[in-house]
């Protein structure tokens, strides 16, 4: 009977997060960048699980000015909404030593200030209402900054701090706000890239995210394993991070 | 004028809501002004009074909601012809209380008093002596309605644009102003005949049978036995009392209201009863009080008492917040009217579904009704059973599971579902055109 609204989910983890939430019966509106893609995407659902109520809003959150307008549109489309969830992220390829100036600009804004804009709009409403959940897809990546693409980190790490921002303003009213570091997830993000380390399914990753978030968990990563690394990272001291700090 | 601050707008049963800017006129002219004003800025308007509908009819996820409850004024009774005129946002309870010292009471009510005459206008409200009276459209005599650009018109019971505000929930026009004409009665009292049947069949075999000797017909279905108890009742059939000489004739608001206390058996306060319920909304604890209904029921055979009109109808008003007692999840309502050669048949059904599904109703209420031909018209020659069912985490799957069932079964029957209640887009799905439902031509 949940109603949610998934940002960014063509692709993914918001793809399989929107599969796993259709097959339950709820009511899935997403949104996505390329028509086809969000229309394909939505028919398909429909079809494999016809209990399920899904509806498609195509939004590109690289255009500022469509992202008021796209919210209205899912809240209209959905009826109400139970769970806000923003997934869309970008992550560029770099070589590891040159900035480049259109990718991090585009990284930091799809992560962070589109994010920010959203997750903010979603989170006057639930006030208003009383009751809801945020959940944002944010990374490890933005647990400390790196030398391999420090845009990515600190879009990540903004995405990180709005989201315990806005968990601390809403708990009086009932709202929980969910932050998901996933770690490594066979995506398209992560194609090309071999040899990573406990990297989860995509459906695994998926299934974890949905059952943690509807027990409502704050903070957390797939695997739990993710944590104790972050911890461990979070505590290595800046003059060995400069020098042996992964990329 | 700057728009209000958005506020949340639940629904009856608090699954449904939205957080709309809400706009309270409280004169003709202030909601002119208004509609004009909003429909120049292309919104999509949708009209509240009481919120009393279950589902998300008086909600508006897409733009404000024009809630009209500030419009309340009762404009004329005439006590001799019974004919009340009412702006839309007075409530059932304010004409009752107004005319029952003369003798007349609204034709038809709902379980609660707290709807408004426009509500019951544009959702079309039953009660439970739709057989006998039809709906609540068809004792309005004339409303007052406003076009989206705040145009006043009215518009007399026979004329055909009457049936396009009937019932329309305010798709193109807002009711204003409501004349309604009441009915006599000759005392305050009902004489309520209680009993209880084993199964759904004997049931159904009840209602129809008596449906042409008794003014109010209803059976509180308990849907948790299986089997040879499927559907096993406790039946209320009520006639208005007539009067006796030198008796009371309980044509007061006191003495109505005697039935509408402010305690549950003298003692334990209201307000405390609703928060116990909420120790009792789970399936065991339902088990127990559905069981409790039809043992009380049995053990007390077929007894014959009086009950006030407003005790008997407005059942919903005796326990306040009773509702909460579904907080956080909320509730929602499933009404399934279905055409009374196949009732029998689709009910059982419908009732095995839930046990299948493990999700099963806390309360079922069946009535009688009659068809209703006009366009916004929902009710077949049939039956109605109107579910009541928790929303919670656990039950969530299985409930959207169930309704989808549900969608199937009344659009195979050639029923319909009434969208005042519909809480999880049935209407949408299941509203077959009327043309095309063979089974309705009886």
């Amino acid at each position: 009977m949940k109603r949610i609204i998934l940002v960014g989910a063509t692709d993914g983890i918001g793809r399989a997060l929107a599969a796993q939430w259709a097959g339950r019966g709820c009511w899935v509106t997403l949104t996505g960048r390329t028509p086809s893609k969000v229309e394909a995407l939505a028919a398909d659902l429909k079809a494999r699980y016809p209990d399920a109520t899904v509806n498609g809003v195509v939004c590109d959150l690289r255009d500022r000015a469509r992202l008021e307008p796209a919210f209205a549109e899912a809240i209209a489309k959905t009826g109400h909404c139970d769970l806000f969830v923003y997934v869309a992220g970008v992550l560029k390829e770099t070589d590891g030593e040159t900035s480049v100036g259109a990718d991090d600009a585009e990284m930091l804004d799809v992560n962070c200030v589109s994010a920010a804009v959203m997750l903010g709009l979603a989170a006057n409403y639930f006030r208003a209402a009383g009751r809801g959940q945020i959940v944002g897809i944010s990374s490890i990546a933005g647990d400390r900054g790196r030398k391999g693409n420090p845009a990515y980190n600190a879009s990540k790490a903004a995405m990180t701090t709005f989201l315990e921002g806005l968990r601390n303003r809403l708990h009086p009213f009932g709202v929980k706000v969910t932050t998901v570091k996933p770690g490594f997830v066979a995506t398209k993000m992560m194609a090309g890239r071999t040899g990573l380390p406990w990297t989860a399914p995509v459906e695994v990753a998926a299934r974890t995210i949905a059952r943690r978030v509807e027990r409502g968990d704050e903070v957390f990563y797939v695997y739990r394993r993710w944590g104790l690394l972050g911890l461990a990272l979070h505590h290595v001291p800046r003059f060995v991070f400069k020098r042996f700090g992964p990329a | 004028m700057s728009a209000p601050p958005p506020e949340f707008v639940p629904g009856f049963g608090l699954y449904n809501f939205s957080v709309s800017e809400v706009h309270r006129p409280a004169t003709r002219e202030e909601l002119a002004a208004l509609l004009c004003r909003l429909s120049s800025e292309g919104r999509p308007v949708v009209f509240r009074g009481a919120g009393q509908s279950y589902g998300p009819v008086n909600t508006n996820p897409a733009g404000p909601v024009v809630d009209l409850s500030r419009m309340s004024r009762v404009v004329s009774f005439d006590a001799r012809s019974g004919l009340l005129r009412a702006e839309a946002g007075a409530t059932l309870g304010d004409v009752w209380r107004l005319a029952v010292g003369d003798g007349w009471w609204p034709a038809v009510v709902t379980g609660t008093m707290k709807v408004t005459l426009g509500g019951c206008v544009a959702a079309n409200t039953h009660g439970k002596n739709h057989w006998r009276r039809g709906s609540f459209v068809d004792h309005v005599v004339e409303v007052v309605v406003a076009g989206r650009d705040g145009a006043m018109r009215t518009i007399r019971a026979d004329d055909p644009a009457f049936r396009s505000v009937a019932g329309a929930f305010g798709a193109t026009d807002a009711v204003v102003e409501v004349a309604l004409q009441l009915k006599r009665i000759e005392t305050g009292f009902l004489d309520v005949e209680g009993f209880c049947l084993p199964d759904l069949a004997a049931t159904l075999d009840c209602l129809d049978a008596r449906k042409d000797d008794r003014e109010y017909l209803v059976a509180w279905v308990d849907c948790f036995p299986r089997g040879a108890s499927l559907g096993r009742s406790a039946v209320h059939l009520a006639n208005h009392a007539k009067r006796a000489a030198g008796e009371d004739g309980g044509l007061s608001v006191a003495a109505q209201e005697k039935e509408l206390p402010d305690k549950v058996a003298g003692l334990v306060p209201k307000a405390l009863v609703a928060r116990a319920l909420g120790l009792f909304t789970f399936d065991l604890g339902m088990r127990f009080v559905n069981l409790g209904k039809f043992l009380a029921g049995r053990a007390a055979g077929k007894h014959r008492y009086r009950q006030t009109l407003a005790g008997f109808n407005f059942l919903l008003d005796a326990l306040p917040n009773w509702r909460n007692a579904y907080l956080p999840g909320g509730f929602i309502q499933y009404q399934l009217f279905v055409p009374k050669e196949r009732a029998l048949s689709v009910l059982t059904e419908a009732i095995r579904l839930q046990h299948r599904l493990g999700v099963v109703s806390y309360l079922g209420v069946l009535k009688r009704h009659r068809l209703d031909p006009s366009p916004n018209g929902y009710t077949p020659d049939g039956f109605s059973l109107a579910l009541d069912f928790p929303v919670t985490r656990a039950n969530s799957s299985r409930l959207v599971a169930l309704c989808r069932r549900y969608d199937a079964l009344v659009r195979e029957a050639g029923g319909r579902v009434y969208r005042a209640k519909d809480c999880v887009g049935s209407w949408e799905r299941s509203g077959p055109p009327r043309s095309s439902c063979p089974a309705r031509t009886s």
